[in-house]
């Protein structure tokens, strides 16, 4: 007999079932309301005038190309010193690959926006670079605009590059390289023909992926753009002045470019790539690596790389930990205890607060979506997946943009709470994990879990026995990413926040907005202290079980 | 004149940390024949396919091919084509572009690569494939395009490191046909790594068995398999039944040796045995006869312990009267199985004698 399939079947075995019942209710309401509805609202908010404005007014389609320029300049730096550096560790036989690998991960534990405060202590006006230039060479330096924001956004975005490049570079088979070989390849021939168009693919995906964050970031360009004004600096106007319908219009155009790259990857995704056609590799047989003088070249590359990353935190650490780091180097915990231990100051506080709670129930309403969509028949599955994963695709200052035009005013109003600032957090990070739990769930074979059936357990008991414990890897890795995100993120909360919920991020944003450079350096350092401590606490507890730091 | 041998193996050695994998191979291989590597995973057969391709330097020794010393080549310079056990085709290329791979580092001109990759294809029936993408062929068609992509170098040694595990039985049996095909049609030289003995029984000119780094016989598989040299050679090819000897004096090919309790046989052998030497006498189940005729100078008594089924014929396990079990296989036997106290056994000449050197495959 043919199993009974349809979505009279599904809904009746769904009303016999009230725990799973309630568990697809919930999960379409809370998606319904976070997600479409916001959606909605937004579209309708930007209007027909709105959209005229926009587009008749220059300074706005400044804003717009300036962007585009802007974000297309820093993806291509971005990707290309990704490429290398990563080239460097995986094809060359330099020393200290460790420590290059480390150095790609550090900037993740600290918001973009610190890349530009360390940028202005070094280059700004009375940067500590910009003052020697000044004094041995008597050439001012005036990076503000462009070529700041450039460099910054590189640096910044250049590890996200790096690691997806990494990734591809990694599943190439040292097989091909040496069957090439075997056939008379050899040096730059063997890797323009074939290490470098294997590795395409992964480099146009470094390539968007940069692109589309640069696009829609917020700290930065606001910190260094000056008068050279992005959309997201735009929004973040539009918002103050009370202007939604406008900052809507603008909203939607960060969107588009991301919603593009996020259908180009599916497709290209659903097509498969190459990696999975060229099969395991050869036991015993190592990649073939560069020779000695591109390896000196490479070695002096990510040196260089490194220095630049290393003094970036080096003066925000001097900044943080001196009463004003270049006119008073005296020692001092001053502006740790004023910023960071007071009680009226409690950002890095708060943001380890809500970053913790959101990355839970980020994890956990990941879990029950995944448990739902891959194990459970009901009606409407395609609409409650689709509209799980769509928020991967929506740039944080549009998330922000989203939930504040509609929860401060209609039929549901939660502006002013720190539960919008949870969901902000909760929307961006829960796809990822939705995904990669649906992923694991696939894995867990079914045939798995009807042996623990077989074997007298029931449904519950092989949840919690069998289906759980072999996720525990996937939900933890899931927690770190999603909490070390909420404690970095600006541009999704910026509009957000609340004079009683004002995060670490933000702070040291304002902090650097308004010249105090050594408090916004020292709640950096409090909030990377934050970090690090919850993630060594994390692998305290699962030990070797999780890999958090996995170089 | 040219040589006949093409490659030479010189005292090569190689050592992998604590691990000797190579140790002291001397082997010469004529030209146009069709040399296997066998043994189990570990042997050193691979190793020693990777040494001649260039991929591992070897610690001591020398690799001579076609007259040249190539230790201190470099794997893209050495001229020998390896199909690879996972294929390794370029995914990123069409099989026009995979097979054409060599000749454009060699810089040939655009209508010889033409016309050699067509040829290529020919050989191996792909021709109308050139388009395709590996990923759009089936595992059957990427092993022809990586055989293609070796033969199109036309280099007097083609290496293959088990090119047909990849493949499902029935087509790995065609494709071991149309190698050997393609191999005597072009008078190649190949040496093809394997572990399946019947891949290496029915294509071979000569076998290599190798045995934990060394090469214990080097033969035709006639002679690899009627004639072991060792007990390791004999357990490893085929099935077989051993049984502890005596040799007690030798006259000519005839030898007469003790076995069992207080048996004895004369046995025919192309060796010289000493006086009282210990020796394993192998002896193959379709060697062995059920109630043997009157000449037969082996001979033991059993029980049949069991038996199977096996199509062309029955398989017998037979508990002798000293407590030693028998593999003895009886083809064409209609509707009769037997059963109960047995005798069972086999000719002078089909019986092998192999000194005991205690090790066992």
């Amino acid at each position: 007999m043919k199993e009974k399939k349809g979505t009279r079947e599904s809904l009746s075995r769904l009303l016999k079932d009230p725990s799973s019942l309630v568990l697809v209710l919930t999960s379409f309401i809370v998606l319904i309301l976070f997600v479409i509805y916001p959606l909605i609202v937004v579209v309708f908010t930007s209007g027909f005038d709105n959209w005229g404005t926009f587009f008749s007014k220059p300074r706005y389609g400044r804003a717009l190309l300036n962007t585009v320029v802007s974000s297309s300049l820093s993806a291509v730096t971005a990707t290309v010193i990704g490429f290398v550096y990563a080239y460097a560790i995986h094809y060359s036989n330099i020393a200290g690959k460790k420590f290059f690998r480390i150095i790609a991960f550090i900037p993740l534990l600290a918001p973009s926006v610190m890349s530009g405060l360390a940028f202005l202590l070094l280059f700004g006006r009375g940067g500590m670079i910009s003052q020697w230039m000044n004094s041995v060479f008597h050439i001012e330096l005036d990076l503000y605009g462009l070529p700041g924001l450039w460099i910054v956004q590189t640096i910044s975005y250049f590890p996200l590059a790096y690691m997806t490049i990494t990734g591809v570079l990694r599943s190439i088979s040292p097989n091909l390289e040496i069957a090439a070989q075997n056939l008379g390849a050899r040096g730059f021939r063997l890797f323009r023909t074939i290490t470098f168009k294997l590795a395409l693919p992964g480099v146009i995906n470094a390539f968007l992926l940069v692109a589309i964050n640069c696009f829609a970031d917020f700290g930065n360009p606001k910190l260094i753009g000056g008068n050279y004004s992005l959309l997201a600096v735009e929004i973040y106007g539009e918002i103050i002045n009370n202007e939604p319908g406008l900052a809507s219009v603008m909203g939607i155009i960060l969107v588009i470019p991301a919603l593009l790259v996020f259908w180009l990857q599916n497709k290209v995704l659903s097509k498969g790539s190459y990696s999975t056609v060229t099969g395991k590799p050869v036991s015993g047989l190592k990649r073939i690596t560069t020779s000695r003088s591109t390896d000196v070249l490479l070695f002096i590359f990510n040196a260089l790389i490194s220095v630049f990353i290393i003094s970036m935190f080096a003066i925000t650490v001097l900044f943080a930990f001196t009463k004003n780091f270049g006119r008073d180097n005296t020692f001092t915990l001053d502006h740790l205890m004023k910023v960071v231990f007071s009680s009226s100051s409690p950002a890095v506080m708060n943001s380890l607060v809500l970053s913790l709670v959101s990355a839970i129930l980020a994890v956990a309403f990941a879990l029950v979506l995944a448990y739902i969509v891959v194990r459970k028949p009901f009606p409407g599955k395609k609409l409650l997946d689709f509209s799980a994963v769509l928020p991967i695709a929506l740039p944080g200052t549009f998330v922000g943009l989203a939930l504040i035009v509609t929860f401060s005013k209609g039929p549901v109003v939660l502006q002013g709470s720190a539960v919008l600032i949870v969901m902000a957090m909760l929307l961006k990070q829960m796809p990822v994990g939705y995904r990669g739990l649906t992923a694991s769930f696939k894995q867990v074979d079914k045939s798995i879990e009807e042996a623990a059936t077989n074997l007298g357990a029931n449904s519950r008991k092989t949840l919690t026995t069998i289906v759980f414990p072999m996720l525990q890897k996937t939900i933890v890795a899931n927690f770190v990413y999603a909490f070390m995100k909420n404690m970095n993120t600006l541009s999704t909360i910026i509009f957000l926040i609340t004079p009683k919920w004002v995060v670490a991020a933000v702070s040291i944003f304002n902090y650097a907005e308004t010249g105090t450079y050594y408090w916004a350096a020292a709640v950096a350092v409090g909030l990377m202290g934050a970090t690090l401590g919850t993630l060594g606490i994390i692998k305290l507890i699962f030990r070797s079980k999780v890999k958090i730091f996995d170089f | 004149m040219e040589s006949q041998v093409l490659l030479d193996l010189k005292d090569v050695n190689k050592v992998f940390g604590q691990n000797h994998v190579l140790k002291h191979i001397n082997l010469q291989i004529e030209r146009g024949k069709f040399i296997t590597f066998l043994g189990p995973s570990g042997c050193g057969k691979t190793t020693l396919l990777r040494s001649i391709a260039g991929f591992y330097t070897v610690d001591q020794g020398e690799i001579w091919i076609d007259g040249k010393m190539v230790n201190d080549l470099p794997p893209y310079k050495r001229g020998t084509p390896m199909v690879f056990q996972e294929y390794a085709l370029f995914p990123h290329m069409t099989v026009f572009d995979n097979v054409a791979y060599g000749l454009d580092m060699q810089k040939r001109p655009e209508a010889e690569v033409q016309q050699r990759v067509q040829a290529a294809l020919a050989q191996v029936k792909l021709t109308g494939l050139e388009h395709r993408y590996p990923h759009e062929m089936s595992g059957g068609q990427q092993q022809r395009v990586a055989m293609a992509r070796a033969l199109v170098m036309n280099s007097p040694i083609i290496l293959l490191d088990e090119p047909l595990s990849n493949l499902d039985a029935k087509l790995r049996e065609e494709v071991r046909v149309e190698l050997r095909n393609i191999q005597q049609e072009l008078g190649l030289t190949v040496i093809y790594v394997t572990h399946d003995q019947l891949e290496a029984l029915s294509m071979s000119d000569y076998i290599v068995v190798f045995n934990k780094g060394k090469i214990d016989q080097y033969g035709t598989p006639h002679e690899i398999y009627y004639k072991p040299r060792t007990r390791y050679v004999a357990d490893f090819i085929g099935t077989t039944n051993f049984i502890e000897a005596a040799v007690e004096r030798q006259e000519g090919d005839q030898a007469a040796v003790a076995y069992g309790q207080g048996r004895r046989a004369v046995l025919k052998t192309d060796e010289s045995w000493a006086a009282n030497q210990r020796v394993i006498l192998s002896i193959r189940p379709e060697s062995l006869r059920l109630n043997p005729p009157e000449e037969y100078a082996f001979r033991m008594k059993g029980k049949v312990k069991s038996s199977m089924f096996l199509g062309e014929k029955e398989r017998y396990f037979i508990l002798d009267d000293e407590g030693k079990e028998w593999i003895v296989d009886a083809y064409d036997v209609g509707q009769t199985t037997y059963d109960g106290e047995v005798a069972f056994g086999a000719a002078a000449d089909k019986i092998h004698i192999i000194p005991d050197d205690g090790d066992q495959a």
